[in-house]
C-alpha cells in the first residue's frame, strides 16, 4: 500500500500550497495583481512565529493568530502604500512593482536577519500520529486541519457575508459594484488584509515542518502562482483542487519517475491542462 | 570659505605625514577571502572567516610577517561569493586587480573553486581552500590552486572500509545533485563495491527541496545496512528528522564535514545515532585552547573542523610567503607552498603536484545529545 503512502504525503504538502494559492488568487481575482511578493508574506508570517515562539517563548498557537493580525495590517499597508499608485496601469509596471516588492523584502530580510536558517520549537514537531492507514507528524497533520478549517472560513466569509458578497460584486463587475455603493478601496484593502493574513498562518503551520530562513518565500509563491492558473483565477475550489493535484502528483512523479524530474513532470501535466481549458479548471471565460 | 579651505588643506597635509610614517615602518601584505556570507552554506563561511581573522591577528602579534628582511603586517579582504560560481571569478579579478592581495583563501563549493582556479592560473597567484573536498577541483589541472581540508577521495579509502568492518554490507545513497554530491555518492559506492560490498540505489535532491519524504521511502524499500547522506548541515538537519518521522529505524551515516553545535540546533532529538564525517579530530590540548580563544572573540562555537582547517590555511600561507623570500613572485610562492610540511590543529598539511593533500576524516556520532569522535581507521 506504498502508493497511498505517497498520495498522503502529496496531500499534506498540496494543502500548504493551497493555504498560499488562496492568498494569490484573492488578490489575483478582486485586485487584479499578480502579488509576487506574496511568498515573503508566507516568510515574513514564518519568522514573526519564529521569533513569539523561540524568543518570546510565547503559546504556538496564539503566536500563529498574533502574526496573522500583524500581517494582515501589513497587507494593508502593501496595497495602500504599493499597489495603490499603481492602479489601472497595464499589467507589466504592475507586475514589475510586485516583484520589485518580492525581492526588497527577501534581501532586506536577509541584510537585517543574515542568511542563516531556524527551527521554530513547535511542541507538535516530534510526535507522530497513527491513522491506522497512515503514520503521520503531529505538525503535518495540523498543517492539513488547519488548511481545510481556514478554507472553508473563507468560503463561507465570500459567500455569506457582505464584505464577501462585495468582493464577488466587484470581481463579476467593477462599474455595476461602484453604482450599488460599493467601494473598491476598501474591498482591495479586505482582499489584502485577508490574504496576507492566510499566508501568515501557512508560514507559522509549515515553517516548523522545514526550516525558516529568508530565500524559503519564492518557490511556494511560484507553485501557488501554477495551481491558481491551473485551478482558475479567482476560484476557490480551484485553488483546493489545484494544490492538491500539484502536491500529490509531485510526490507519485518523484516516486514512479524520477526525483530529479519531480518538478518537470508535474509542471507539464499542468501545461496540458491549461492547453484544453486556457481559464483553468474553475476559472470563468474572461474577455480580456 | 576660505579658512574652511585652508584647514582642510592642512589636514589633508598631516594625514599624509602621518600615513607616510606608518609604511616606511611596516608594510602591509594583503591577501583576499571568498566565501559564501549568505545562503545555505553561509555558516560554514563564517565560520571560516573568524578563524581567518583570528589567525591574521595572532600572525601579527607575534611581530609580522618576515619575507626577504622586511616586516609586513598581513590584512584580510574578504568577500561573500554567495556560493555563485560567477560571483566568485568577478571576486577573484576583484582581488587582484584592485585590491592587490598575493594570495587567496576560499572557496567552500567545488564549482566556485573551480571557478577561483580558473582566474589564478591565468593571473598567477595562488588559491587555497580550507574547506573544498570536491575531487574535480585538484584533478582539473589548475597549478595554483591547494587544498587546505580533507579530499572526497580520503573519505571514500576510509568509510566504507569501517562499514565493512561493522558489518555493514548494504548501502543506499541520498546526494544533493551536484559535483560535489554525484561525485561522492559514487566515489563511496565505488569503494565499497570493490571491497565486497553492495551499493543498492542512489536518490538526489536540489539546493531548493525541503520535502525528502518520497526519496526517504523509496531508500526504505531498499532495506539497505546503511543510508549515505551527502548534505549541508541545514538540509541534513531536513532529512534526518523527516527519517525520524518514516523510518526511525535508518542507520544514517552522512558526508560533507558537518557543524554538530548547529545540527543538534535545528535537528533536535532527531541527530540521536548519527554518524557524521568531520575533519575534527579528537580532543588535543591545542584544539581546546582553540576552541576557547575563538569562543571569546566571536561569541560562538567554531564551525566544527573548518574554522581549524581555516586557520591551519592561513598559517601554511603566511610561512609559505617567509619561505619563498618575496611577495611579489607567484611561482615561487607556489613552490613554497608545495614544500610545505606543517603540523595544524586537523592534522599533517602535505601537498602533492596537483594541490591535493592526505589529511585524513573522522566519523563524529551523537549519543544523547554529545558527540563522540573517533577515527574510524582503528
Amino acid at each position: 500500500m506504498l502508493i497511498i503512502n505517497h498520495i498522503m504525503d502529496g496531500v499534506v504538502i498540496g494543502s500548504s500550497y493551497v493555504l498560499i494559492a488562496l492568498g494569490v488568487t484573492l488578490i489575483f481575482g478582486i485586485v487584479d495583481v499578480v502579488q509576487i511578493a506574496h511568498g515573503e508574506v508566507y516568510m515574513l508570517g514564518a519568522f514573526l512565529t519564529l521569533f513569539l515562539v523561540n524568543s518570546l517563548h510565547f503559546n504556538y498557537v496564539l503566536s500563529i493568530v498574533i502574526s496573522m493580525a500583524i500581517l494582515a495590517v501589513f497587507g494593508v499597508i502593501l496595497e495602500e502604500g504599493v499597489f495603490r499608485w499603481l492602479r489601472g496601469r497595464p499589467h507589466l509596471p504592475v507586475i514589475l512593482a510586485a516583484f520589485g516588492l518580492s525581492m526588497f523584502l527577501a534581501n532586506g530580510t536577509l541584510l537585517l536577519l543574515g542568511g542563516e536558517s531556524y527551527a521554530i520549537k513547535s511542541p507538535l514537531r516530534e510526535q507522530m500520529v497513527d491513522l491506522g492507514f497512515y503514520l503521520i507528524n503531529a505538525q503535518r497533520l495540523l498543517v492539513v486541519v488547519v488548511s481545510a478549517g481556514l478554507t472553508v472560513c473563507l468560503f463561507l466569509f465570500i459567500n455569506k457575508t457582505r464584505l464577501g458578497m462585495a468582493m464577488r460584486a466587484i470581481t463579476q463587475d467593477r462599474d455595476a459594484a461602484e453604482l450599488v455603493g460599493v467601494d473598491p478601496n476598501k474591498i482591495f484593502m479586505a482582499a489584502f488584509a485577508v490574504a496576507s493574513a492566510l499566508a501568515a498562518a501557512a508560514g507559522g503551520l509549515v515553517g516548523p515542518v522545514f526550516l525558516v530562513n529568508s530565500a524559503i518565500g519564492f518557490m511556494p509563491f511560484l507553485k501557488s502562482f501554477v495551481v491558481v492558473l491551473f485551478g482558475g483565477i479567482g476560484s476557490v475550489i480551484g485553488s483546493i483542487v489545484g494544490g492538491l493535484t500539484l502536491g500529490v502528483m509531485e510526490t507519485l512523479a518523484a516516486a514512479y519517475v524520477s526525483t530529479e524530474y519531480k518538478d518537470a513532470v508535474a509542471f507539464a501535466l499542468l501545461i496540458v491542462v491549461l492547453l484544453f481549458k486556457p481559464s483553468g479548471l474553475f476559472g470563468r471565460k474572461t474577455s480580456s | 570659505m576660505r579658512r574652511m579651505i585652508r584647514s582642510m588643506v592642512f589636514a589633508a597635509f598631516f594625514v599624509a605625514c602621518l600615513a607616510g610614517t606608518a609604511s616606511a615602518q611596516v608594510e602591509t601584505l594583503k591577501i583576499g577571502v571568498s566565501v559564501p556570507l549568505a545562503g545555505a552554506l553561509a555558516l560554514y563561511g563564517q565560520g571560516g572567516v573568524n578563524a581567518i581573522k583570528m589567525a591574521v591577528r595572532d600572525i601579527n602579534a607575534s611581530g609580522g610577517l618576515r619575507v626577504g628582511g622586511k616586516t609586513y603586517r598581513l590584512e584580510a579582504v574578504i568577500y561573500d561569493d554567495r556560493n555563485d560560481p560567477k560571483e566568485s571569478a568577478s571576486i577573484m579579478e576583484r582581488l587582484v586587480a584592485r585590491d592587490k592581495v598575493r594570495a587567496v583563501l576560499g572557496s567552500v563549493g567545488t564549482s566556485c573553486s573551480i571557478a577561483m582556479s580558473e582566474v589564478a592560473d591565468r593571473v598567477k597567484i595562488v588559491v587555497i581552500s580550507p574547506y573544498n573536498s570536491g575531487m574535480k577541483a585538484t584533478q582539473s589541472g589548475f597549478k595554483y590552486y591547494f587544498r587546505g581540508a580533507p579530499a572526497q577521495i580520503q573519505e571514500w579509502a576510509i568509510m566504507p572500509k569501517y562499514w565493512i568492518r561493522q558489518g555493514w554490507k548494504t548501502a543506499a545513497f541520498l546526494a544533493i545533485n551536484d559535483d560535489n554530491g554525484r561525485g561522492n555518492a559514487e566515489g563511496l559506492a565505488k569503494t565499497l563495491e570493490a571491497i565486497g560490498g553492495k551499493a543498492l540505489g542512489f536518490e538526489w535532491y536540489t539546493y531548493k527541496d525541503v520535502d525528502m519524504y518520497t526519496q526517504l521511502k523509496k531508500i526504505k524499500e531498499m532495506k539497505p545496512d546503511v543510508l549515505s547522506i551527502t548534505a549541508t548541515t541545514q538540509q541534513l538537519s531536513l532529512i534526518i528528522r523527516q527519517a525520524k518521522e518514516v523510518w526511525p529505524e535508518a542507520r544514517i551515516l552522512s558526508s560533507g564535514g558537518q557543524d554538530a553545535n548547529r545540527l543538534l540546533e535545528l535537528a533536535g532529538s532527531a541527530t540521536e545515532g548519527l554518524f557524521f564525517t568531520t575533519p575534527e579530530p579528537p580532543q588535543t590540548p591545542q584544539t581546546i585552547a582553540f576552541d576557547k580563544e575563538y569562543e571569546n572573540l566571536f561569541g560562538v562555537a567554531p564551525f566544527w573542523g573548518y574554522s581549524k582547517s581555516a586557520y591551519d590555511s592561513t598559517m601554511i600561507l603566511a610561512k609559505a610567503f617567509e619561505r619563498a623570500g618575496k611577495i611579489d613572485d607567484p611561482e615561487a610562492l607556489r613552490d613554497a607552498m608545495r614544500a610545505t610540511d606543517y603540523y595544524g590543529l586537523v592534522g599533517h598539511f602535505r601537498f602533492d603536484e596537483t594541490g591535493n593533500n592526505s589529511l585524513p576524516w573522522y566519523y563524529g556520532r551523537f549519543e544523547k545529545g554529545k558527540v563522540i569522535i573517533f577515527d574510524p581507521r582503528k
